[in-house]
């Protein structure tokens, strides 16, 4: 691995003014401008891309790095301003498991929201997943991919409900907002927990300015000062 | 990670145990549900020669092996452990014997597999289907598999394999086979009869290697493939695989675009002659290939569309698809290409040779050449195919060898010695192989 490998990102296009409609990728996108990382993006959007088949995936000489957590750990090996190597061991500990609160949650929540919701996935998720193929294998592959994220949510919930799934969100959000309180960051200087929930926050907002039933966004607008702390991640990036 | 320190305390503890004497009391196998248990007996038995916990460990593995060769199981996984019964212990007597037993747990593979495919390749499209069930009948690890082939030049063949190994030994075996081909000679055979085939197929690139070229993974995942083939072919030939007279003239041409991702209209054209001489000891055949992809509505072409070039029916001396555009060990295909050989064809030199393998051995020499080029959205395709005939571009091959022609195909074994300007090309001098119906 050279340190002058060129990165290229590759990630779920641009949407809702931000730089990607995929909160794991606009993690990854405004982690990389934190560490002042030089990258190019491909927006295409392709999953199968990725050789675990999720975005994103950087893709840095002949390495390649998919899924969050491996991006992030390829960034903060990369990383000569040192951002991600701030925190103390104890710190690092917590901003993990706030990450991975998040990736669970906020990540089933939004599913939920987006494939689950009878009138969001008519109005917004059906169409824009099923445009990027040609008919009527696009009709299948819906169905398949609801199918399989049906199966995703039932390993960790018993019964795949509205309220059961939206409650642990409020939950994971209650605790980020506790452990923020009026702070500007989580911890004393911008970390990969910062962009990691203000890319979740973001997208869902983001989302519920389009989507027909705002649930998840309405439960994330009950917290001012996450939305609060989002707007500053990706000001601070600008 | 187990530090060195510890890595060497295993490893003194398993040599102590390693040459501890064992006796193995008995051997499970955990999972027959269809299976007969006598087709395990002989793989499993050399485990109870065992002596030590060493020969047990070995015999277990080897037995699993010799288990999974025979092709009825979909895992095995062997523990080693202590008999339930021990006699009772001798404390202070370590050379005494420890009871084991050994447990083969298997899953079975399912008894019935079916399959179907298309091989397209060389302008040829097979449809290939295979029923084969294993294990079914008997539950003696029997194998009977039914093949059906239909190919577009006029084939059609049927085969039916049933091996049984001799009591569950997978080096012996009785091998029974019967095969039956017919021969439509109609639909191709007259000009002006034209042919419509409806293709829509599902492509997705799979299993592309982890550091795979980025260019190959981006034109990974679903797409669709809807389109309306039509081939008019000329064909007075009197053998398909090895002609003494006639020749073919076909043209394919293939439009995509009525629904589907992909829209381009695809060309081919392919052309042979041949001629015998001396009384037919003498065959000179030439061959002329050629391709066109153009792409409607200025979008690159997919992989999976593109023409390639190379192989022991296409241009001998390198490797199948070895010639061409390339990015970091993967051959990308071409978007035109051309290719042409002569070849000679002569029977055996001597009498006795002649009698013995009469015209289904012939020696053959060849010289052929190719060229393959991508043509971008923004380029014109004129220019294009001239830059195919630029001589410093081209690839070449001389070679000769021999020809064995059976009823379903042809067999080649040529010394081929390839010349190519391009480095990234995959070609060597040396010996090759063919089996195929259509050929270069």
């Amino acid at each position: 691995m050279a340190d002058d490998d060129p990165i290229v990102l590759y990630q779920h296009p641009p949407g809702w003014g931000l730089a990607s409609r995929d909160a794991a990728c606009l993690a990854v996108q405004t982690a990389l401008k934190l560490a002042r990382l030089p990258f190019t993006v491909n927006n295409a959007g392709n999953t199968a891309v990725s050789p675990t088949g999720e975005l994103p995936l950087l893709c840095a000489g002949e390495e390649l790095f998919s899924g969050f957590g491996p991006c992030l750990a390829y960034i903060r090996n990369r990383d000569t301003s040192d951002v991600f190597n701030a925190l103390t061991d104890e710190e690092g500990a917590s901003a993990k498991a706030f990450m991975s609160l998040v990736q669970v949650e906020l990540q089933y929540a939004k599913i939920y929201w987006y494939w689950f919701e009878e009138d969001n996935y008519t109005a917004v998720t059906h169409p824009r997943f099923a445009s990027r193929f040609a008919w009527p294998l696009n009709i299948f592959l819906a169905w398949r991919q609801q199918r399989d994220y049906h199966a995703l949510l039932s390993t960790k919930f018993e019964q795949v409900s509205a309220e059961k799934i939206y409650a642990a969100a409020s939950t994971a959000l209650d605790a980020l907002s506790a452990r923020l309180g009026d702070s500007d960051w989580f911890f004393a200087s911008p970390s990969a927990l910062d962009c990691c929930v203000a890319a979740y926050v973001s997208e869902i907002l983001g989302a519920g300015s389009e989507l027909p039933t705002p649930a998840l966004a309405t439960i994330v607008r009950g917290h001012p000062t996450l939305v609060a702390h989002a707007q500053r991640v990706l000001a601070q990036l600008e | 990670m187990a530090t060195n320190e510890e890595r060497a305390k295993y490893q003194r503890a398993f040599a102590e145990s390693a040459t501890r004497p064992v006796i193995v009391d008995h051997v499970h196998v955990d999972g027959l549900t269809f299976t007969n248990p006598e087709t395990v007996t002989y793989a499993s038995k050399a485990v109870f020669e065992a002596k030590t916990v060493a020969e047990a460990l070995q015999a277990a593995s080897a037995s699993a092996v010799e288990l999974q060769r025979l092709g009825i199981f979909k895992s095995i996984e062997v523990t080693v452990d202590a008999a339930p019964y021990q006699p009772p212990p001798q404390v202070h007597d370590p050379s005494s014997p420890q009871h084991i037993e050994v447990t083969f747990n298997v899953t079975e593979s399912s008894r019935l597999a079916a399959s179907s495919g298309t091989l397209i390749g060389n302008a040829e499209v097979d449809w290939e289907t295979n029923a084969t069930l294993r294990n079914a009948l008997f539950g003696r690890a029997e194998k009977l598999s039914l093949n059906y082939a239909v190919g577009m030049r006029n084939k059609a063949a049927y085969m039916l394999d049933y091996i049984q190994p001799i009591s569950g030994d997978p080096d012996r075996f009785i091998h029974s086979s019967s095969a039956h081909q017919r021969r439509p000679r109609s639909l191709h055979s007259q000009l002006g009869l034209p042919v419509m085939v409806y293709i829509a197929c599902n492509t997705r690139l799979l299993n592309i290697p982890f550091r795979a070229s980025m260019l190959v993974r981006e034109q990974a995942g679903h797409s669709l493939l809807s389109s309306i083939k039509h081939v008019l072919t000329h064909d007075t030939r009197n053998d398909t695989h090895l002609a003494t007279q006639g020749k073919l003239v076909e043209w394919t041409q293939e439009f995509a675009g009525i629904g589907g991702d992909a829209k381009f209209i695809k060309s081919h054209v392919q052309a042979q002659f041949n001629q015998a001489f001396f009384n037919e000891n003498l065959i000179v055949s030439a061959s002329l290939w050629g391709g066109l992809l153009s792409m409607l509505g200025g979008t690159e072409s997919r992989i999976s569309d593109r023409f390639f070039l190379g192989g022991p029916n296409s241009l001998r001396g390198f490797t199948v698809r070895g010639a061409g555009p390339h990015d970091k060990g993967a051959y990308l295909g071409g978007d035109a290409y051309v290719a042409g050989a002569a070849h000679v064809y002569s029977t055996m030199p001597f009498k006795f040779l002649r009698d013995t393998f009469g015209r289904s051995l012939l020696l053959h020499g060849f010289a052929s050449a190719g060229n393959i080029t991508q043509i971008a959205p923004d380029q014109f395709v004129v220019p294009r195919l001239l830059s195919l005939f630029q001589p410093g571009s081209m690839r070449y091959s001389v070679g000769a060898g021999v020809v064995f022609r059976s009823g379903m195909a042809r067999l080649e074994l040529n010394y081929c010695v390839p010349f190519s300007a391009a480095g990234t090309d995959n070609f060597r001098a040396g010996f090759q192989v063919g089996l195929g119906v259509s050929f270069l």
